[in-house]
């Protein structure tokens, strides 16, 4: 239902989420699941996607119960466009509320 | 689908990345599937969780922003085929719109009219390659002039032939399209112009390029090096040809001045060097397109 404000949302969501601490693939879907639903499918992508524009960074840590784990860490670019997201998001809230009042208004 | 299956099946749709990105890809998603395993989830409901699989491989195709078909210079070709064809149908189609499902009926001439069309206008290339390479030849003293001539003539006619066959096949490919049931269906194309209004006639054509790229890349990449080296010998006449008319271009100028005003050849000049730019443009185009 709200897939589309999700989809929006999410690199919001992740680079806030690893600004505090890294965070390692399947982690990070669970923080983020804690407050929206998503699906695992948009996760992955979006992260290899911030990898790619250098919002991220990758590490591999040995794990003594499985496969090497790949941490994602924060760049400065990516604290730069964290707080950019940040703002439009708040300019944007701000102004769909605003709207939502005035048309609920005139009814 | 257990895990295997899976992973299996994504690998085969992130072929066109490189390797090393396609195994890191895998094993993160192996990794994401046992950790689900470990909190209590089954392998099908770790698999589910990532939705459909031909959304999730586009998904992770486009965070490299690169063409999602790798058969480079024939789906351009394709394409520009496919656009052309469309556009000419959509207008018939729409001058018609009484006639119902007479439509692709319509469709069907049209798009034979433009195999024929293309197939005549392509003559006229090879024409120029051909005696081009006569003309060169020409230095030899028989025997050997003979037999460098027909050879000459018999590559050109070959690669003639490769090409008309080649806008068969995608013609083909394309009428094929209206009439298959929907099948499993390829990461979409993207390209605007082929964009139809029926969600099912998009994913009839990607079913089909799935199995003729699948079986026909090797073919695909021969005629690709033929039609490389045909269209860098367009070139070449075509440069020529824009010089010299910018030459004559710059004599009509000079003349206005003398007062002479050729109004016509000026015209026609102009009208002449849009047109073989505009084919430079698309040889370029081509030849940059064929290099992925």
């Amino acid at each position: 239902m709200d897939t589309q404000f999700k989809k929006g949302v999410l690199e919001l969501l992740v680079l806030s989420l690893i600004n505090k601490k890294d965070y390692y693939g399947y982690e990070l879907v669970s923080e983020v699941s804690r407050f929206i639903d998503i699906n695992e499918g948009t996760l992955y992508p979006l992260l290899k996607r911030l990898t790619n524009e250098h919002y991220c960074e990758t590490y591999l840590v040995e794990s003594s119960e499985g496969p090497p784990r790949k941490y994602y860490k924060i760049t400065e670019l990516g604290e730069k466009r964290k707080n950019e997201l940040i703002e439009i998001w708040n300019n944007f809230n701000k102004k769909v509320n605003k709207f939502i009042l005035e048309s609920e208004k005139s009814e | 689908m257990n895990k295997e299956e899976f992973l299996k099946k994504l690998e085969s749709k992130l072929k066109v990345l490189d390797e090393k990105e396609i195994k890191d890809i895998i094993e993160e998603y192996s990794n994401h599937i046992d950790n689900a395993i470990k909190d209590g989830k089954t392998e099908e409901e770790a698999i589910k969780d990532f939705g459909n699989i031909n959304d999730l491989a586009k998904e992770i195709l486009s965070a490299y922003k690169i063409r999602k078909d790798y058969n480079g210079v024939v789906s351009d070709i394709e394409d520009g085929i496919n656009g052309f064809v469309n556009k000419g149908s959509d207008f018939v189609r729409k001058t018609i719109d009484s006639a119902g499902s007479e439509k692709n009926i319509v469709t069907f001439i049209f798009e034979i009219l433009i195999i024929f069309v293309l197939i005549w206008i392509l003559k006229l290339p090879f024409y120029i390659i051909k005696a081009l390479g006569l003309s060169l030849l020409s230095f030899f003293s028989s025997p050997l002039y003979e037999i460098s001539t027909f050879i000459w003539k018999t590559i050109v006619d070959f690669g003639y032939f490769i090409s008309a066959v080649l806008i068969i096949m995608v013609a083909i490919k394309n009428r094929f399209g209206h009439t298959d049931i929907k099948k499993e269906s390829k990461i979409e194309k993207n390209n605007d112009e082929v964009k139809k209004e029926k969600k099912t006639e998009k994913e009839e054509r990607k079913s089909k390029a799935e199995i003729n790229t699948k079986e026909k890349s090797w073919l695909y990449s021969a005629i690709e090096i033929i039609l490389k080296i045909f269209v860098i010998f367009l070139l070449i006449p075509a440069i020529f040809a824009v010089m010299g008319l910018t030459i004559f271009l710059g004599i009509l100028i000079f003349l206005i001045f003398k007062g002479i005003f050729l109004f016509g050849f000026i015209i026609l000049t102009i009208g002449l060097m849009i047109i073989i730019g505009a084919f430079i443009d698309l040889f370029m185009k081509f030849i940059k397109g064929g290099n992925n």
